[in-house]
């Protein structure tokens, strides 16, 4: 390892947790679990904490899977490195119909683990070793075998596509030929909500993914859309202007018992959930300026969340799965920006250019909309290394992703 | 705990001692991960597995092209107003280009230039009973996609109020917002900025 060293004093935990989770958790600094800090040693952690990634040298691997391999690493904290200038070695040999893989220390040569990976070469494989790499370093599990949501253009018309988490394996779920915006997981289930035009006026409409099978949310004129669903998934959050002006509402799942919490005559949008279900959080233009507010649940005043000096217009946030962290864009002179802010409001962080920030269930990628060229395409953040990666696009353009959670 | 956690959290300590004294060589009194290690099928212990509990994903599925039956065809209607919710539907439609009504940057409030538009709009209705108007909300790309969706629906209500104002009943206006989604033009300049924030009315008859 190169560079300055600093040393780094921990609290001496009663039960040191003899971990190379310990050193690596730091990588991640304030995103990654402090449990591991107690049992710290003398480390050089300051580099990683400015979001420094892990060197890891990849040996032995078929090309799909080492491609494969290296997008799942390199977004979740690591970096491609020569044996010479690695922390890791993650090395595969073939044996039989199956891969055995080593994770060891790069330069004393300690193994981390070795494995065998029964079946077939490929994307599914490489993204079940380099979860186990992420878990085996950070502790955490990998986001390698999740999905994602999004809408996509082809030939003029929206619909929506599921795919995994890397764009590849997509799927067209929609054939409306009509129009459809802002889709949204249900947690833990295989199932969207999303508005759709095809009945007039855009309205929710919920769509389990195993059996095709769709249900209208709402039933009602102008504008019904941005639906949210609780972490818990009970509830929706959804804005209709059936009041004369876009509203934020909240109601069961099924669209009943619905109840208003804004008032204004201003437009309201954008509501993502507390992880607790307790509080929302949300756009409005109320008093002035496109800014974030949180509201109770089940109704309040609305309190402004604080940005610190970021400013421009303040909109798409979305609350970490850990809740401790908002995600948002900030719009200036129609450039957006990606931005993280403390979930009680503080200083935001500027992390990239782009629109629309989505959480991963490890509370530390982010999948986001940037343009290229003109279009419209998708792509991942690693929030603490802030290093960016695209998606595979399926469609000539793509937006307003969710990740599955 | 089990034995080989144990095996994986002492090569752990080792490595990290290794690595916390800046990789020094040497260190070779490590205890190896011995054999072939434990064999794993793919998928298990894997962030997917847990992730998707209830009736949701199994660990052992994943994501083919092809695997989901599209969505089911949604009943039509029913989204209109409580006394005929289906008045909107099924109607001949009319734009009225010439009227189309433009905004400033992120307002919803009509502009007293764009008054003579609303109030000829205003006339039409008054002079033919039985149609109805749709008023459809834009706006420029200069805001983000589901935010911009709430201010085009904003600015159509604000025509829609104007229009009452004028005194056309409410019951006759339905209003639509497309965000961005449909610009008039394309192009990033404010020349084409102007000309996509805007109000559209389409008569139904």
């Amino acid at each position: 390892m190169k560079g300055k060293r600093k040393r780094f004093h921990g609290l001496k935990g009663p039960s040191p947790l003899p971990s190379i989770m310990l050193l690596l958790a730091c990588l991640c600094g304030q995103f990654a679990g402090s449990v591991f800090l107690q049992a710290a040693e003398e480390l050089d952690i300051d580099r990683y904490r400015q979001g420094e990634r892990v060197p890891i040298h990849l040996g032995g691997f078929e090309s799909t899977t080492l491609g494969a391999l290296k997008f799942d690493l390199e977004i979740q904290g690591f970096e491609s490195a020569t044996a010479e200038e690695a922390v890791f070695s993650l090395t595969g040999s073939q044996r039989g119909n199956e891969v055995r893989v080593r994770l060891a220390d790069a330069q004393g040569g300690a193994s981390v683990f070795y494995r065998g990976y029964a079946g077939t070469a490929g994307r599914d494989q490489a993204h079940t070793i380099a979860d186990d790499v992420v878990q085996a370093v950070f502790g955490n599990p990998g986001i390698s075998k999740t999905m994602i949501a999004f809408r996509g253009k082809t030939a003029g018309v929206w619909e929506i596509y599921v795919s995994d988490y890397d764009g590849y394996d997509a799927s067209q779920v929609t054939s409306d030929r009509s129009h459809v915006a802002a889709p949204t997981w249900i947690p833990g289930n295989l199932g969207l909500y999303y508005t759709s035009y095809k009945v007039g006026s855009p309205n929710i409409v919920s769509h389990d993914l195993r059996s095709g099978s769709r249900k209208r949310i709402t039933r009602n004129s102008g504008l019904n859309t941005s639906a949210a669903l609780s972490p818990d998934g009970a509830r929706i959050a959804m804005i209709l202007s059936k009041s004369g002006s876009p509203d934020l509402y909240v109601a069961r799942k099924d669209g009943s018992g619905e109840i208003r919490l804004t008032r204004s005559k201003e437009e309201e949008a954008c509501p993502t959930w507390s992880q607790d279900g307790q509080k929302l959080c949300f756009t409005s233009s109320a008093r002035g300026g496109v800014r974030l507010y949180t509201i109770a649940a089940s109704g309040g005043t609305p309190q402004r969340l604080s940005t610190g000096s970021v400013s421009g217009m303040i909109t798409e946030p979305d609350w970490s799965p850990d809740g401790k962290w908002i995600a948002f864009t900030s719009m200036t002179g129609g450039v957006g920006y990606i931005c993280v802010v403390p979930a009680a409001g503080g200083q935001a962080e500027v992390l990239t250019h782009g629109e629309d920030p989505c959480w991963a269930p490890n509370s530390r990628n982010l999948v986001f909309m940037r343009e290229k060229k003109g279009r419209k395409t998708l792509s991942l953040l690693d929030v603490p290394t802030k290093h960016v990666k695209d998606v595979f696009q399926t469609a000539t353009e793509q937006s307003q992703p969710s990740w599955a959670r | 705990m089990n034995w080989p956690t144990l095996i994986i959290r002492a090569a752990l300590v080792v490595t990290l001692a290794t690595l916390a004294v800046g990789c020094k060589k040497g260190n070779k009194s490590l205890t190896p991960i011995p054999g072939s290690g434990d064999s794993y099928a793919g998928g298990n212990n894997s962030a997917a597995g847990n992730m998707m509990q209830g009736d949701g994903l199994g660990s052992g599925d994943s994501l083919n092209s092809g695997n989901f039956p599209n969505g089911n065809d949604l009943e039509g209607g029913g989204y209109g107003l409580p006394d005929d919710p289906n008045r909107f539907a099924g109607k001949d439609e009319t734009k009225l280009d010439a009227e189309t009504v433009y905004f400033e940057f992120d307002r919803y409030t009509v502009n007293a230039s764009e008054l003579p538009k609303i109030k000829q709009v205003a006339s039409m209705l008054k002079g033919e009973a039985a149609a109805l108007l749709r008023v459809e909300g834009h706006c420029d790309e200069r805001g983000t996609e589901e935010y911009n969706r709430s201010l085009g629906e904003r600015r159509a209500l604000s025509i829609r109020d104007m229009l009452v104002g004028e005194g056309i009943s409410p019951d006759r206006i339905t209003t639509e917002s497309w965000g961005e989604d449909r610009p008039a033009v394309e192009g990033d300049g404010e020349a084409a900025h102007s000309k996509n924030r805007r109000g559209e009315f389409v008569i139904l008859r």
